[in-house]
């Protein structure tokens, strides 16, 4: 628990998850920095052409990043195919609540999770 | 050597316009000698900051500044009670003095746009002063503003122009395309903030000013202060940018003079960039209905462009966005009308392009969804429908090439390749949409006077009290004079940007670049008549008449002599003990036509064509513009580097201005212009902008001037809104309508 006058000096991060890819897709109008829309970061394994492990989080659909437990559901055992990944993207966004002028990050997200997940299990 | 009476069109042989040498202050502002506006200190300088209204509508209940008189380093907190008093500028019909923001600071009690200053503090350092401005107490009785952002007219729209009977030759059109287009609140966002340093020595002022208009800002700060003209000298060398909003006074400069004038000491006062979505103007939401009726051969039958725009409560500031609609197509039933809706914003003002910029975005989508549902291809139906008469003036024009632009780009670009269905044209896995739009802007004078001395010393200098805002004019001016005299542009030393210098044109409606040609040729040829008659007097021709010498490369020599055996003008000055001759040029403007207000013989504009191509990704709805075309017919082009410059800005700028651009006001709350910051507020930066590639025709408008130049600020910004809008309905299927285009528009 950080006090009054602490100052951080460094920030410690657990090691990479062996065998792993990882992912950082951001969705947003302009090419250079701007504020998410929507974005992605995944971590993966693939074994016998099968993902083993997944990690998901998204931002800009929350107030906070938002750690995706249905994702890793949804992906434990999954084909590498475009249509296990859309279905993880639905499994995610199921329940998600649009305020007046946001219902478009729902698709939006979906589609930026579905695209990560094939960049990262691309092989080549 | 040209001269300023000639109108000839044969063609010159030009020697230094037309080449593209750097920018002749380059040197100044990379080392960072260059001095703006607030780079000015002087010794016992005051900093200003204002406190703006946290309102849009409602009254001040009230107003206590007695914690921020008492804080360390404040010197005064001023408001409506101890400001003193400020004078109106004279209301006038010919544009004299201009001001977009009619009520000066402080006036009264009542509120009509969020950031309207209440108070200013003023303090030994900006860090006191600000701390002073956040400690005034102000009490509000608060209305809901109007900021509403669907528009209805508040009174009649006033007919602008017509022709023939537009609504019934539309009624009975077999072709015909009926939509309304909007564009949004825009926001200048040059990267040089609005400054004032005011210095009152007693009787005179010094202001130090980001102005578009040294001259301007003279006389208007003169009649608000209540001080003679000539006591009023107004000082603008550099800016970084304005695009307009640095055109006319804000309440910022009065508040700053008054304050030096209070205490004594020189105020500087720096807007922030927050308050400059506030209180400097903006480009106002436009809402266009276009109807255009048409042959099934695409000839053009009717046409009603009726827009309206917001303006501030108390000024009627009107975007004017039919402007370019009489002139630009063949169509011999016309109707164009502009209304003003009072909101509680700030005044709004030009902004690169008023008027014919959002216009055109209205009309050139009109002409595109026409082209798609006659199944023409745009350029054609553009060329179906190009005139070489300005069937609103009722006049031939000046020199009009808008066929060959497109033609031009087209061919540049490999439109041929095109096949119209959406979504059919594709490369490396992303759908390709390709648009094009015509484009066209003015091409007047404004009037103009200036002096070129030549020096004993081998200099000269040219002097105008014109402005560089950083389009290149100190190049420009150089340029003119170098070839005018056949001297060095290394010898030429320009002065600008102060109103005790002859009065030169405001920089804006892209009009600089023509205003001095004709005013600086004059002066040449009256400084040569000058220093030639010295010659008579002392040195190697003294004795002979006048009209036996010719001024050749900076060289008198006598007629039957050769230009290489010439004596230097200097060398004739140093004989007859003379410092410098000065030579004066002065030229009328036109663009009193423009205004109505004289009867021109000839219309004149420039013209362009802007062919565009996006990637589109689906799979993440990415959009990106991947490269532009843009061919311009705008006169002689004085220096293609500087010019190149300006087409490619204002093509970045579209490229904003079609996607990322848009203040939004929060009607909810408080009516605060919300993304009052560069992170919130979108621009186009290095990794959006296309590639681009710039065609300058080459026909020189001989009518404006004796080098056929044209000023071309804003004409590359014309037309790229609407050519991305066709490019994204090519590969998306999806026609937007209301800017900026925005993944939500396009995700189905």
């Amino acid at each position: 628990m950080l006090e009054p006058g602490d100052l951080i000096t460094h920030v410690t991060l657990p090691a990479p998850v062996a065998n792993s890819k990882s992912l950082y897709l951001k969705l947003r109008d302009r090419a250079s920095y701007e504020f998410a829309l929507a974005s992605v970061a995944v971590i993966v394994k693939i074994e016998n052409n099968q993902l083993s492990y997944a990690r998901v989080a998204l931002g800009g659909v929350g107030t906070k990043p938002w750690r995706s437990k249905e994702a890793e559901q949804a992906l434990a055992g999954a084909t590498l195919s475009e249509s296990s990944f859309r279905n993880a993207a639905e499994a995610v966004l199921h329940g998600a609540r649009p305020q007046s002028q946001n219902g478009f990050k729902i698709e939006l997200a979906k589609r930026c999770l579905t695209h990560a997940l094939k960049l990262a299990t691309q092989t080549a | 050597m040209p001269t300023a009476q000639s109108e000839t069109t044969e063609q010159k042989i030009l020697s230094v316009i037309g080449r593209p040498i750097p920018r002749v202050d380059g040197p100044l502002k990379v080392s960072g000698t260059a001095m703006y506006t607030s780079d000015h200190n002087f010794p016992g300088m005051l900093y200003g900051v204002p406190v703006p209204s946290t309102i849009a509508k409602g009254t001040i209940t009230g107003l206590d500044t007695s914690d921020a008189e008492k804080m360390p380093g404040v010197r005064a907190v001023f408001h409506r009670e101890n400001i003193g008093h400020f004078f109106r500028v004279p209301p006038n019909q010919d544009s004299s003095v201009v001001i977009d923001e009619s009520r000066p600071p402080l006036e009264d009690d009542t509120i009509r746009y969020y950031g309207q200053y209440v108070a200013v503090a003023v303090a030994d350092s900006l860090e006191q002063a600000q701390a002073a401005a956040d400690a005034v107490k102000v009490s509000y009785k608060e209305e809901t503003p109007d900021i509403r952002t669907k528009l209805a007219p508040q009174q009649e729209p006033k007919v602008d122009s017509q022709r023939g009977d537009a609504a019934a030759a539309f009624n009975s059109a077999p072709v015909k395309i009926d939509q309304t287009y909007v564009t949004p609140v825009e926001t200048h966002n040059p990267i040089e903030l609005h400054a004032t340093v005011a210095v009152w020595d007693g009787t005179s002022f010094t202001l130090y000013e980001s102005t578009q208009a040294v001259k301007n800002q003279q006389l208007a700060m003169s009649a608000m202060l209540g001080v003679p003209p000539e006591n009023v000298r107004v000082v603008s060398r550099f800016l970084g940018s304005g695009f307009g909003g640095k055109l006319w006074p804000w309440t910022h400069c009065i508040l700053a003079a008054a304050a030096s004038r209070h205490l004594n000491r020189p105020v500087k006062l720096v807007v922030s960039r927050k308050m400059m979505f506030q209180a400097v103007g903006h480009r106002p939401l436009t809402q266009q209905r276009i109807r255009l009726g048409a042959t099934t051969n695409g000839k053009l039958t009717s046409t009603e462009h009726d827009s309206l725009n917001h303006s501030s409560i108390l000024d009627d500031y009107e975007e004017g966005c039919s402007e370019a609609t009489p002139h630009l197509y063949k169509c011999p039933n016309l109707r164009v009308t502009n209304g003003i809706v009072h909101l509680n914003v700030g005044t709004p003002t030009s902004m690169r392009g008023p008027g014919a910029v959002p216009g055109l975005f209205a009309l050139e989508s009109a002409m595109d969804e026409l082209a798609v549902k006659l199944n023409l291809d745009p350029v054609e139906l553009r060329l179906r429908n190009d005139t070489q008469i300005d069937e609103g003036l009722n006049l031939p024009f000046t020199s009009r090439h808008l066929k060959e632009c497109l033609t031009a780009g087209a061919e540049k670009f490999g439109w041929h390749e095109r096949t119209p269905a959406v979504g059919s044209m594709k490369r490396d896995g992303l759908i390709i949409g390709w648009g094009m739009a015509a484009a066209t802007w003015i091409a007047n004078r404004l009037d103009c006077e200036a002096t070129i001395d030549l020096k004993a010393d081998g200099s000269v200098r040219v002097a105008c009290g014109t402005q560089d805002i950083g389009t290149g004019t100190y190049t420009m001016l150089a340029q003119m004079v170098s070839e005018a005299l056949g001297v060095d542009t290394k010898k030429i030393e320009v002065v600008l940007g102060d109103s005790a210098l002859p009065v030169g044109p405001m920089s804006g409606g892209s009009m600089v670049t023509a205003s001095l040609v004709p005013a600086v040729l004059e002066a040449a040829e009256n400084a040569i008549q000058k220093v030639q008659y010295v010659a008579t007097t002392a040195g190697p021709f003294a004795g002979q008449s006048a009209d036996n010498l010719v001024f050749n490369n900076g060289r008198i020599n006598g007629k039957d002599q050769s230009s290489a055996g010439g004596v230097p003008y200097q060398e004739v000055l140093q004989s007859a003990n003379v410092d410098s001759i000065s030579g004066t040029g002065r030229s009328k403007g036109d663009f009193t036509d423009l205004l109505g207000l004289t009867k021109p013989k000839l219309s004149s504009h420039s013209f362009g064509a802007q062919f565009i191509e996006v990637t589109w990704q689906p799979e993440i709805a990415r959009l990106r513009v991947s490269r532009v075309v843009t061919a311009i017919d705008a006169g002689c082009i004085i220096n293609p580097r500087t010019g190149r410059n300006q087409i490619e800005g204002a093509v970045v700028m579209g490229v904003g201005m079609a996607l990322f651009e848009h203040t939004t006001y929060d009607d909810q709350h408080h009516g605060t212009p919300i993304n009052s910051n560069l992170a919130d507020y979108v621009v186009t930066t290095h990794a959006d902008a296309p590639e681009i590639d710039v065609v300058f025709l080459d026909y020189p408008d001989t009518h404006l001037n004796a080098f056929g130049a044209r000023g071309i600020g804003e004409i590359g910004l014309a037309g790229v809104a609407p050519a991305i809008a066709s490019a994204v309905y090519h590969a998306t299927g999806v026609r937007v309508r209301e800017l900026p285009i925005r993944i939500e528009d396009l995700i189905a």
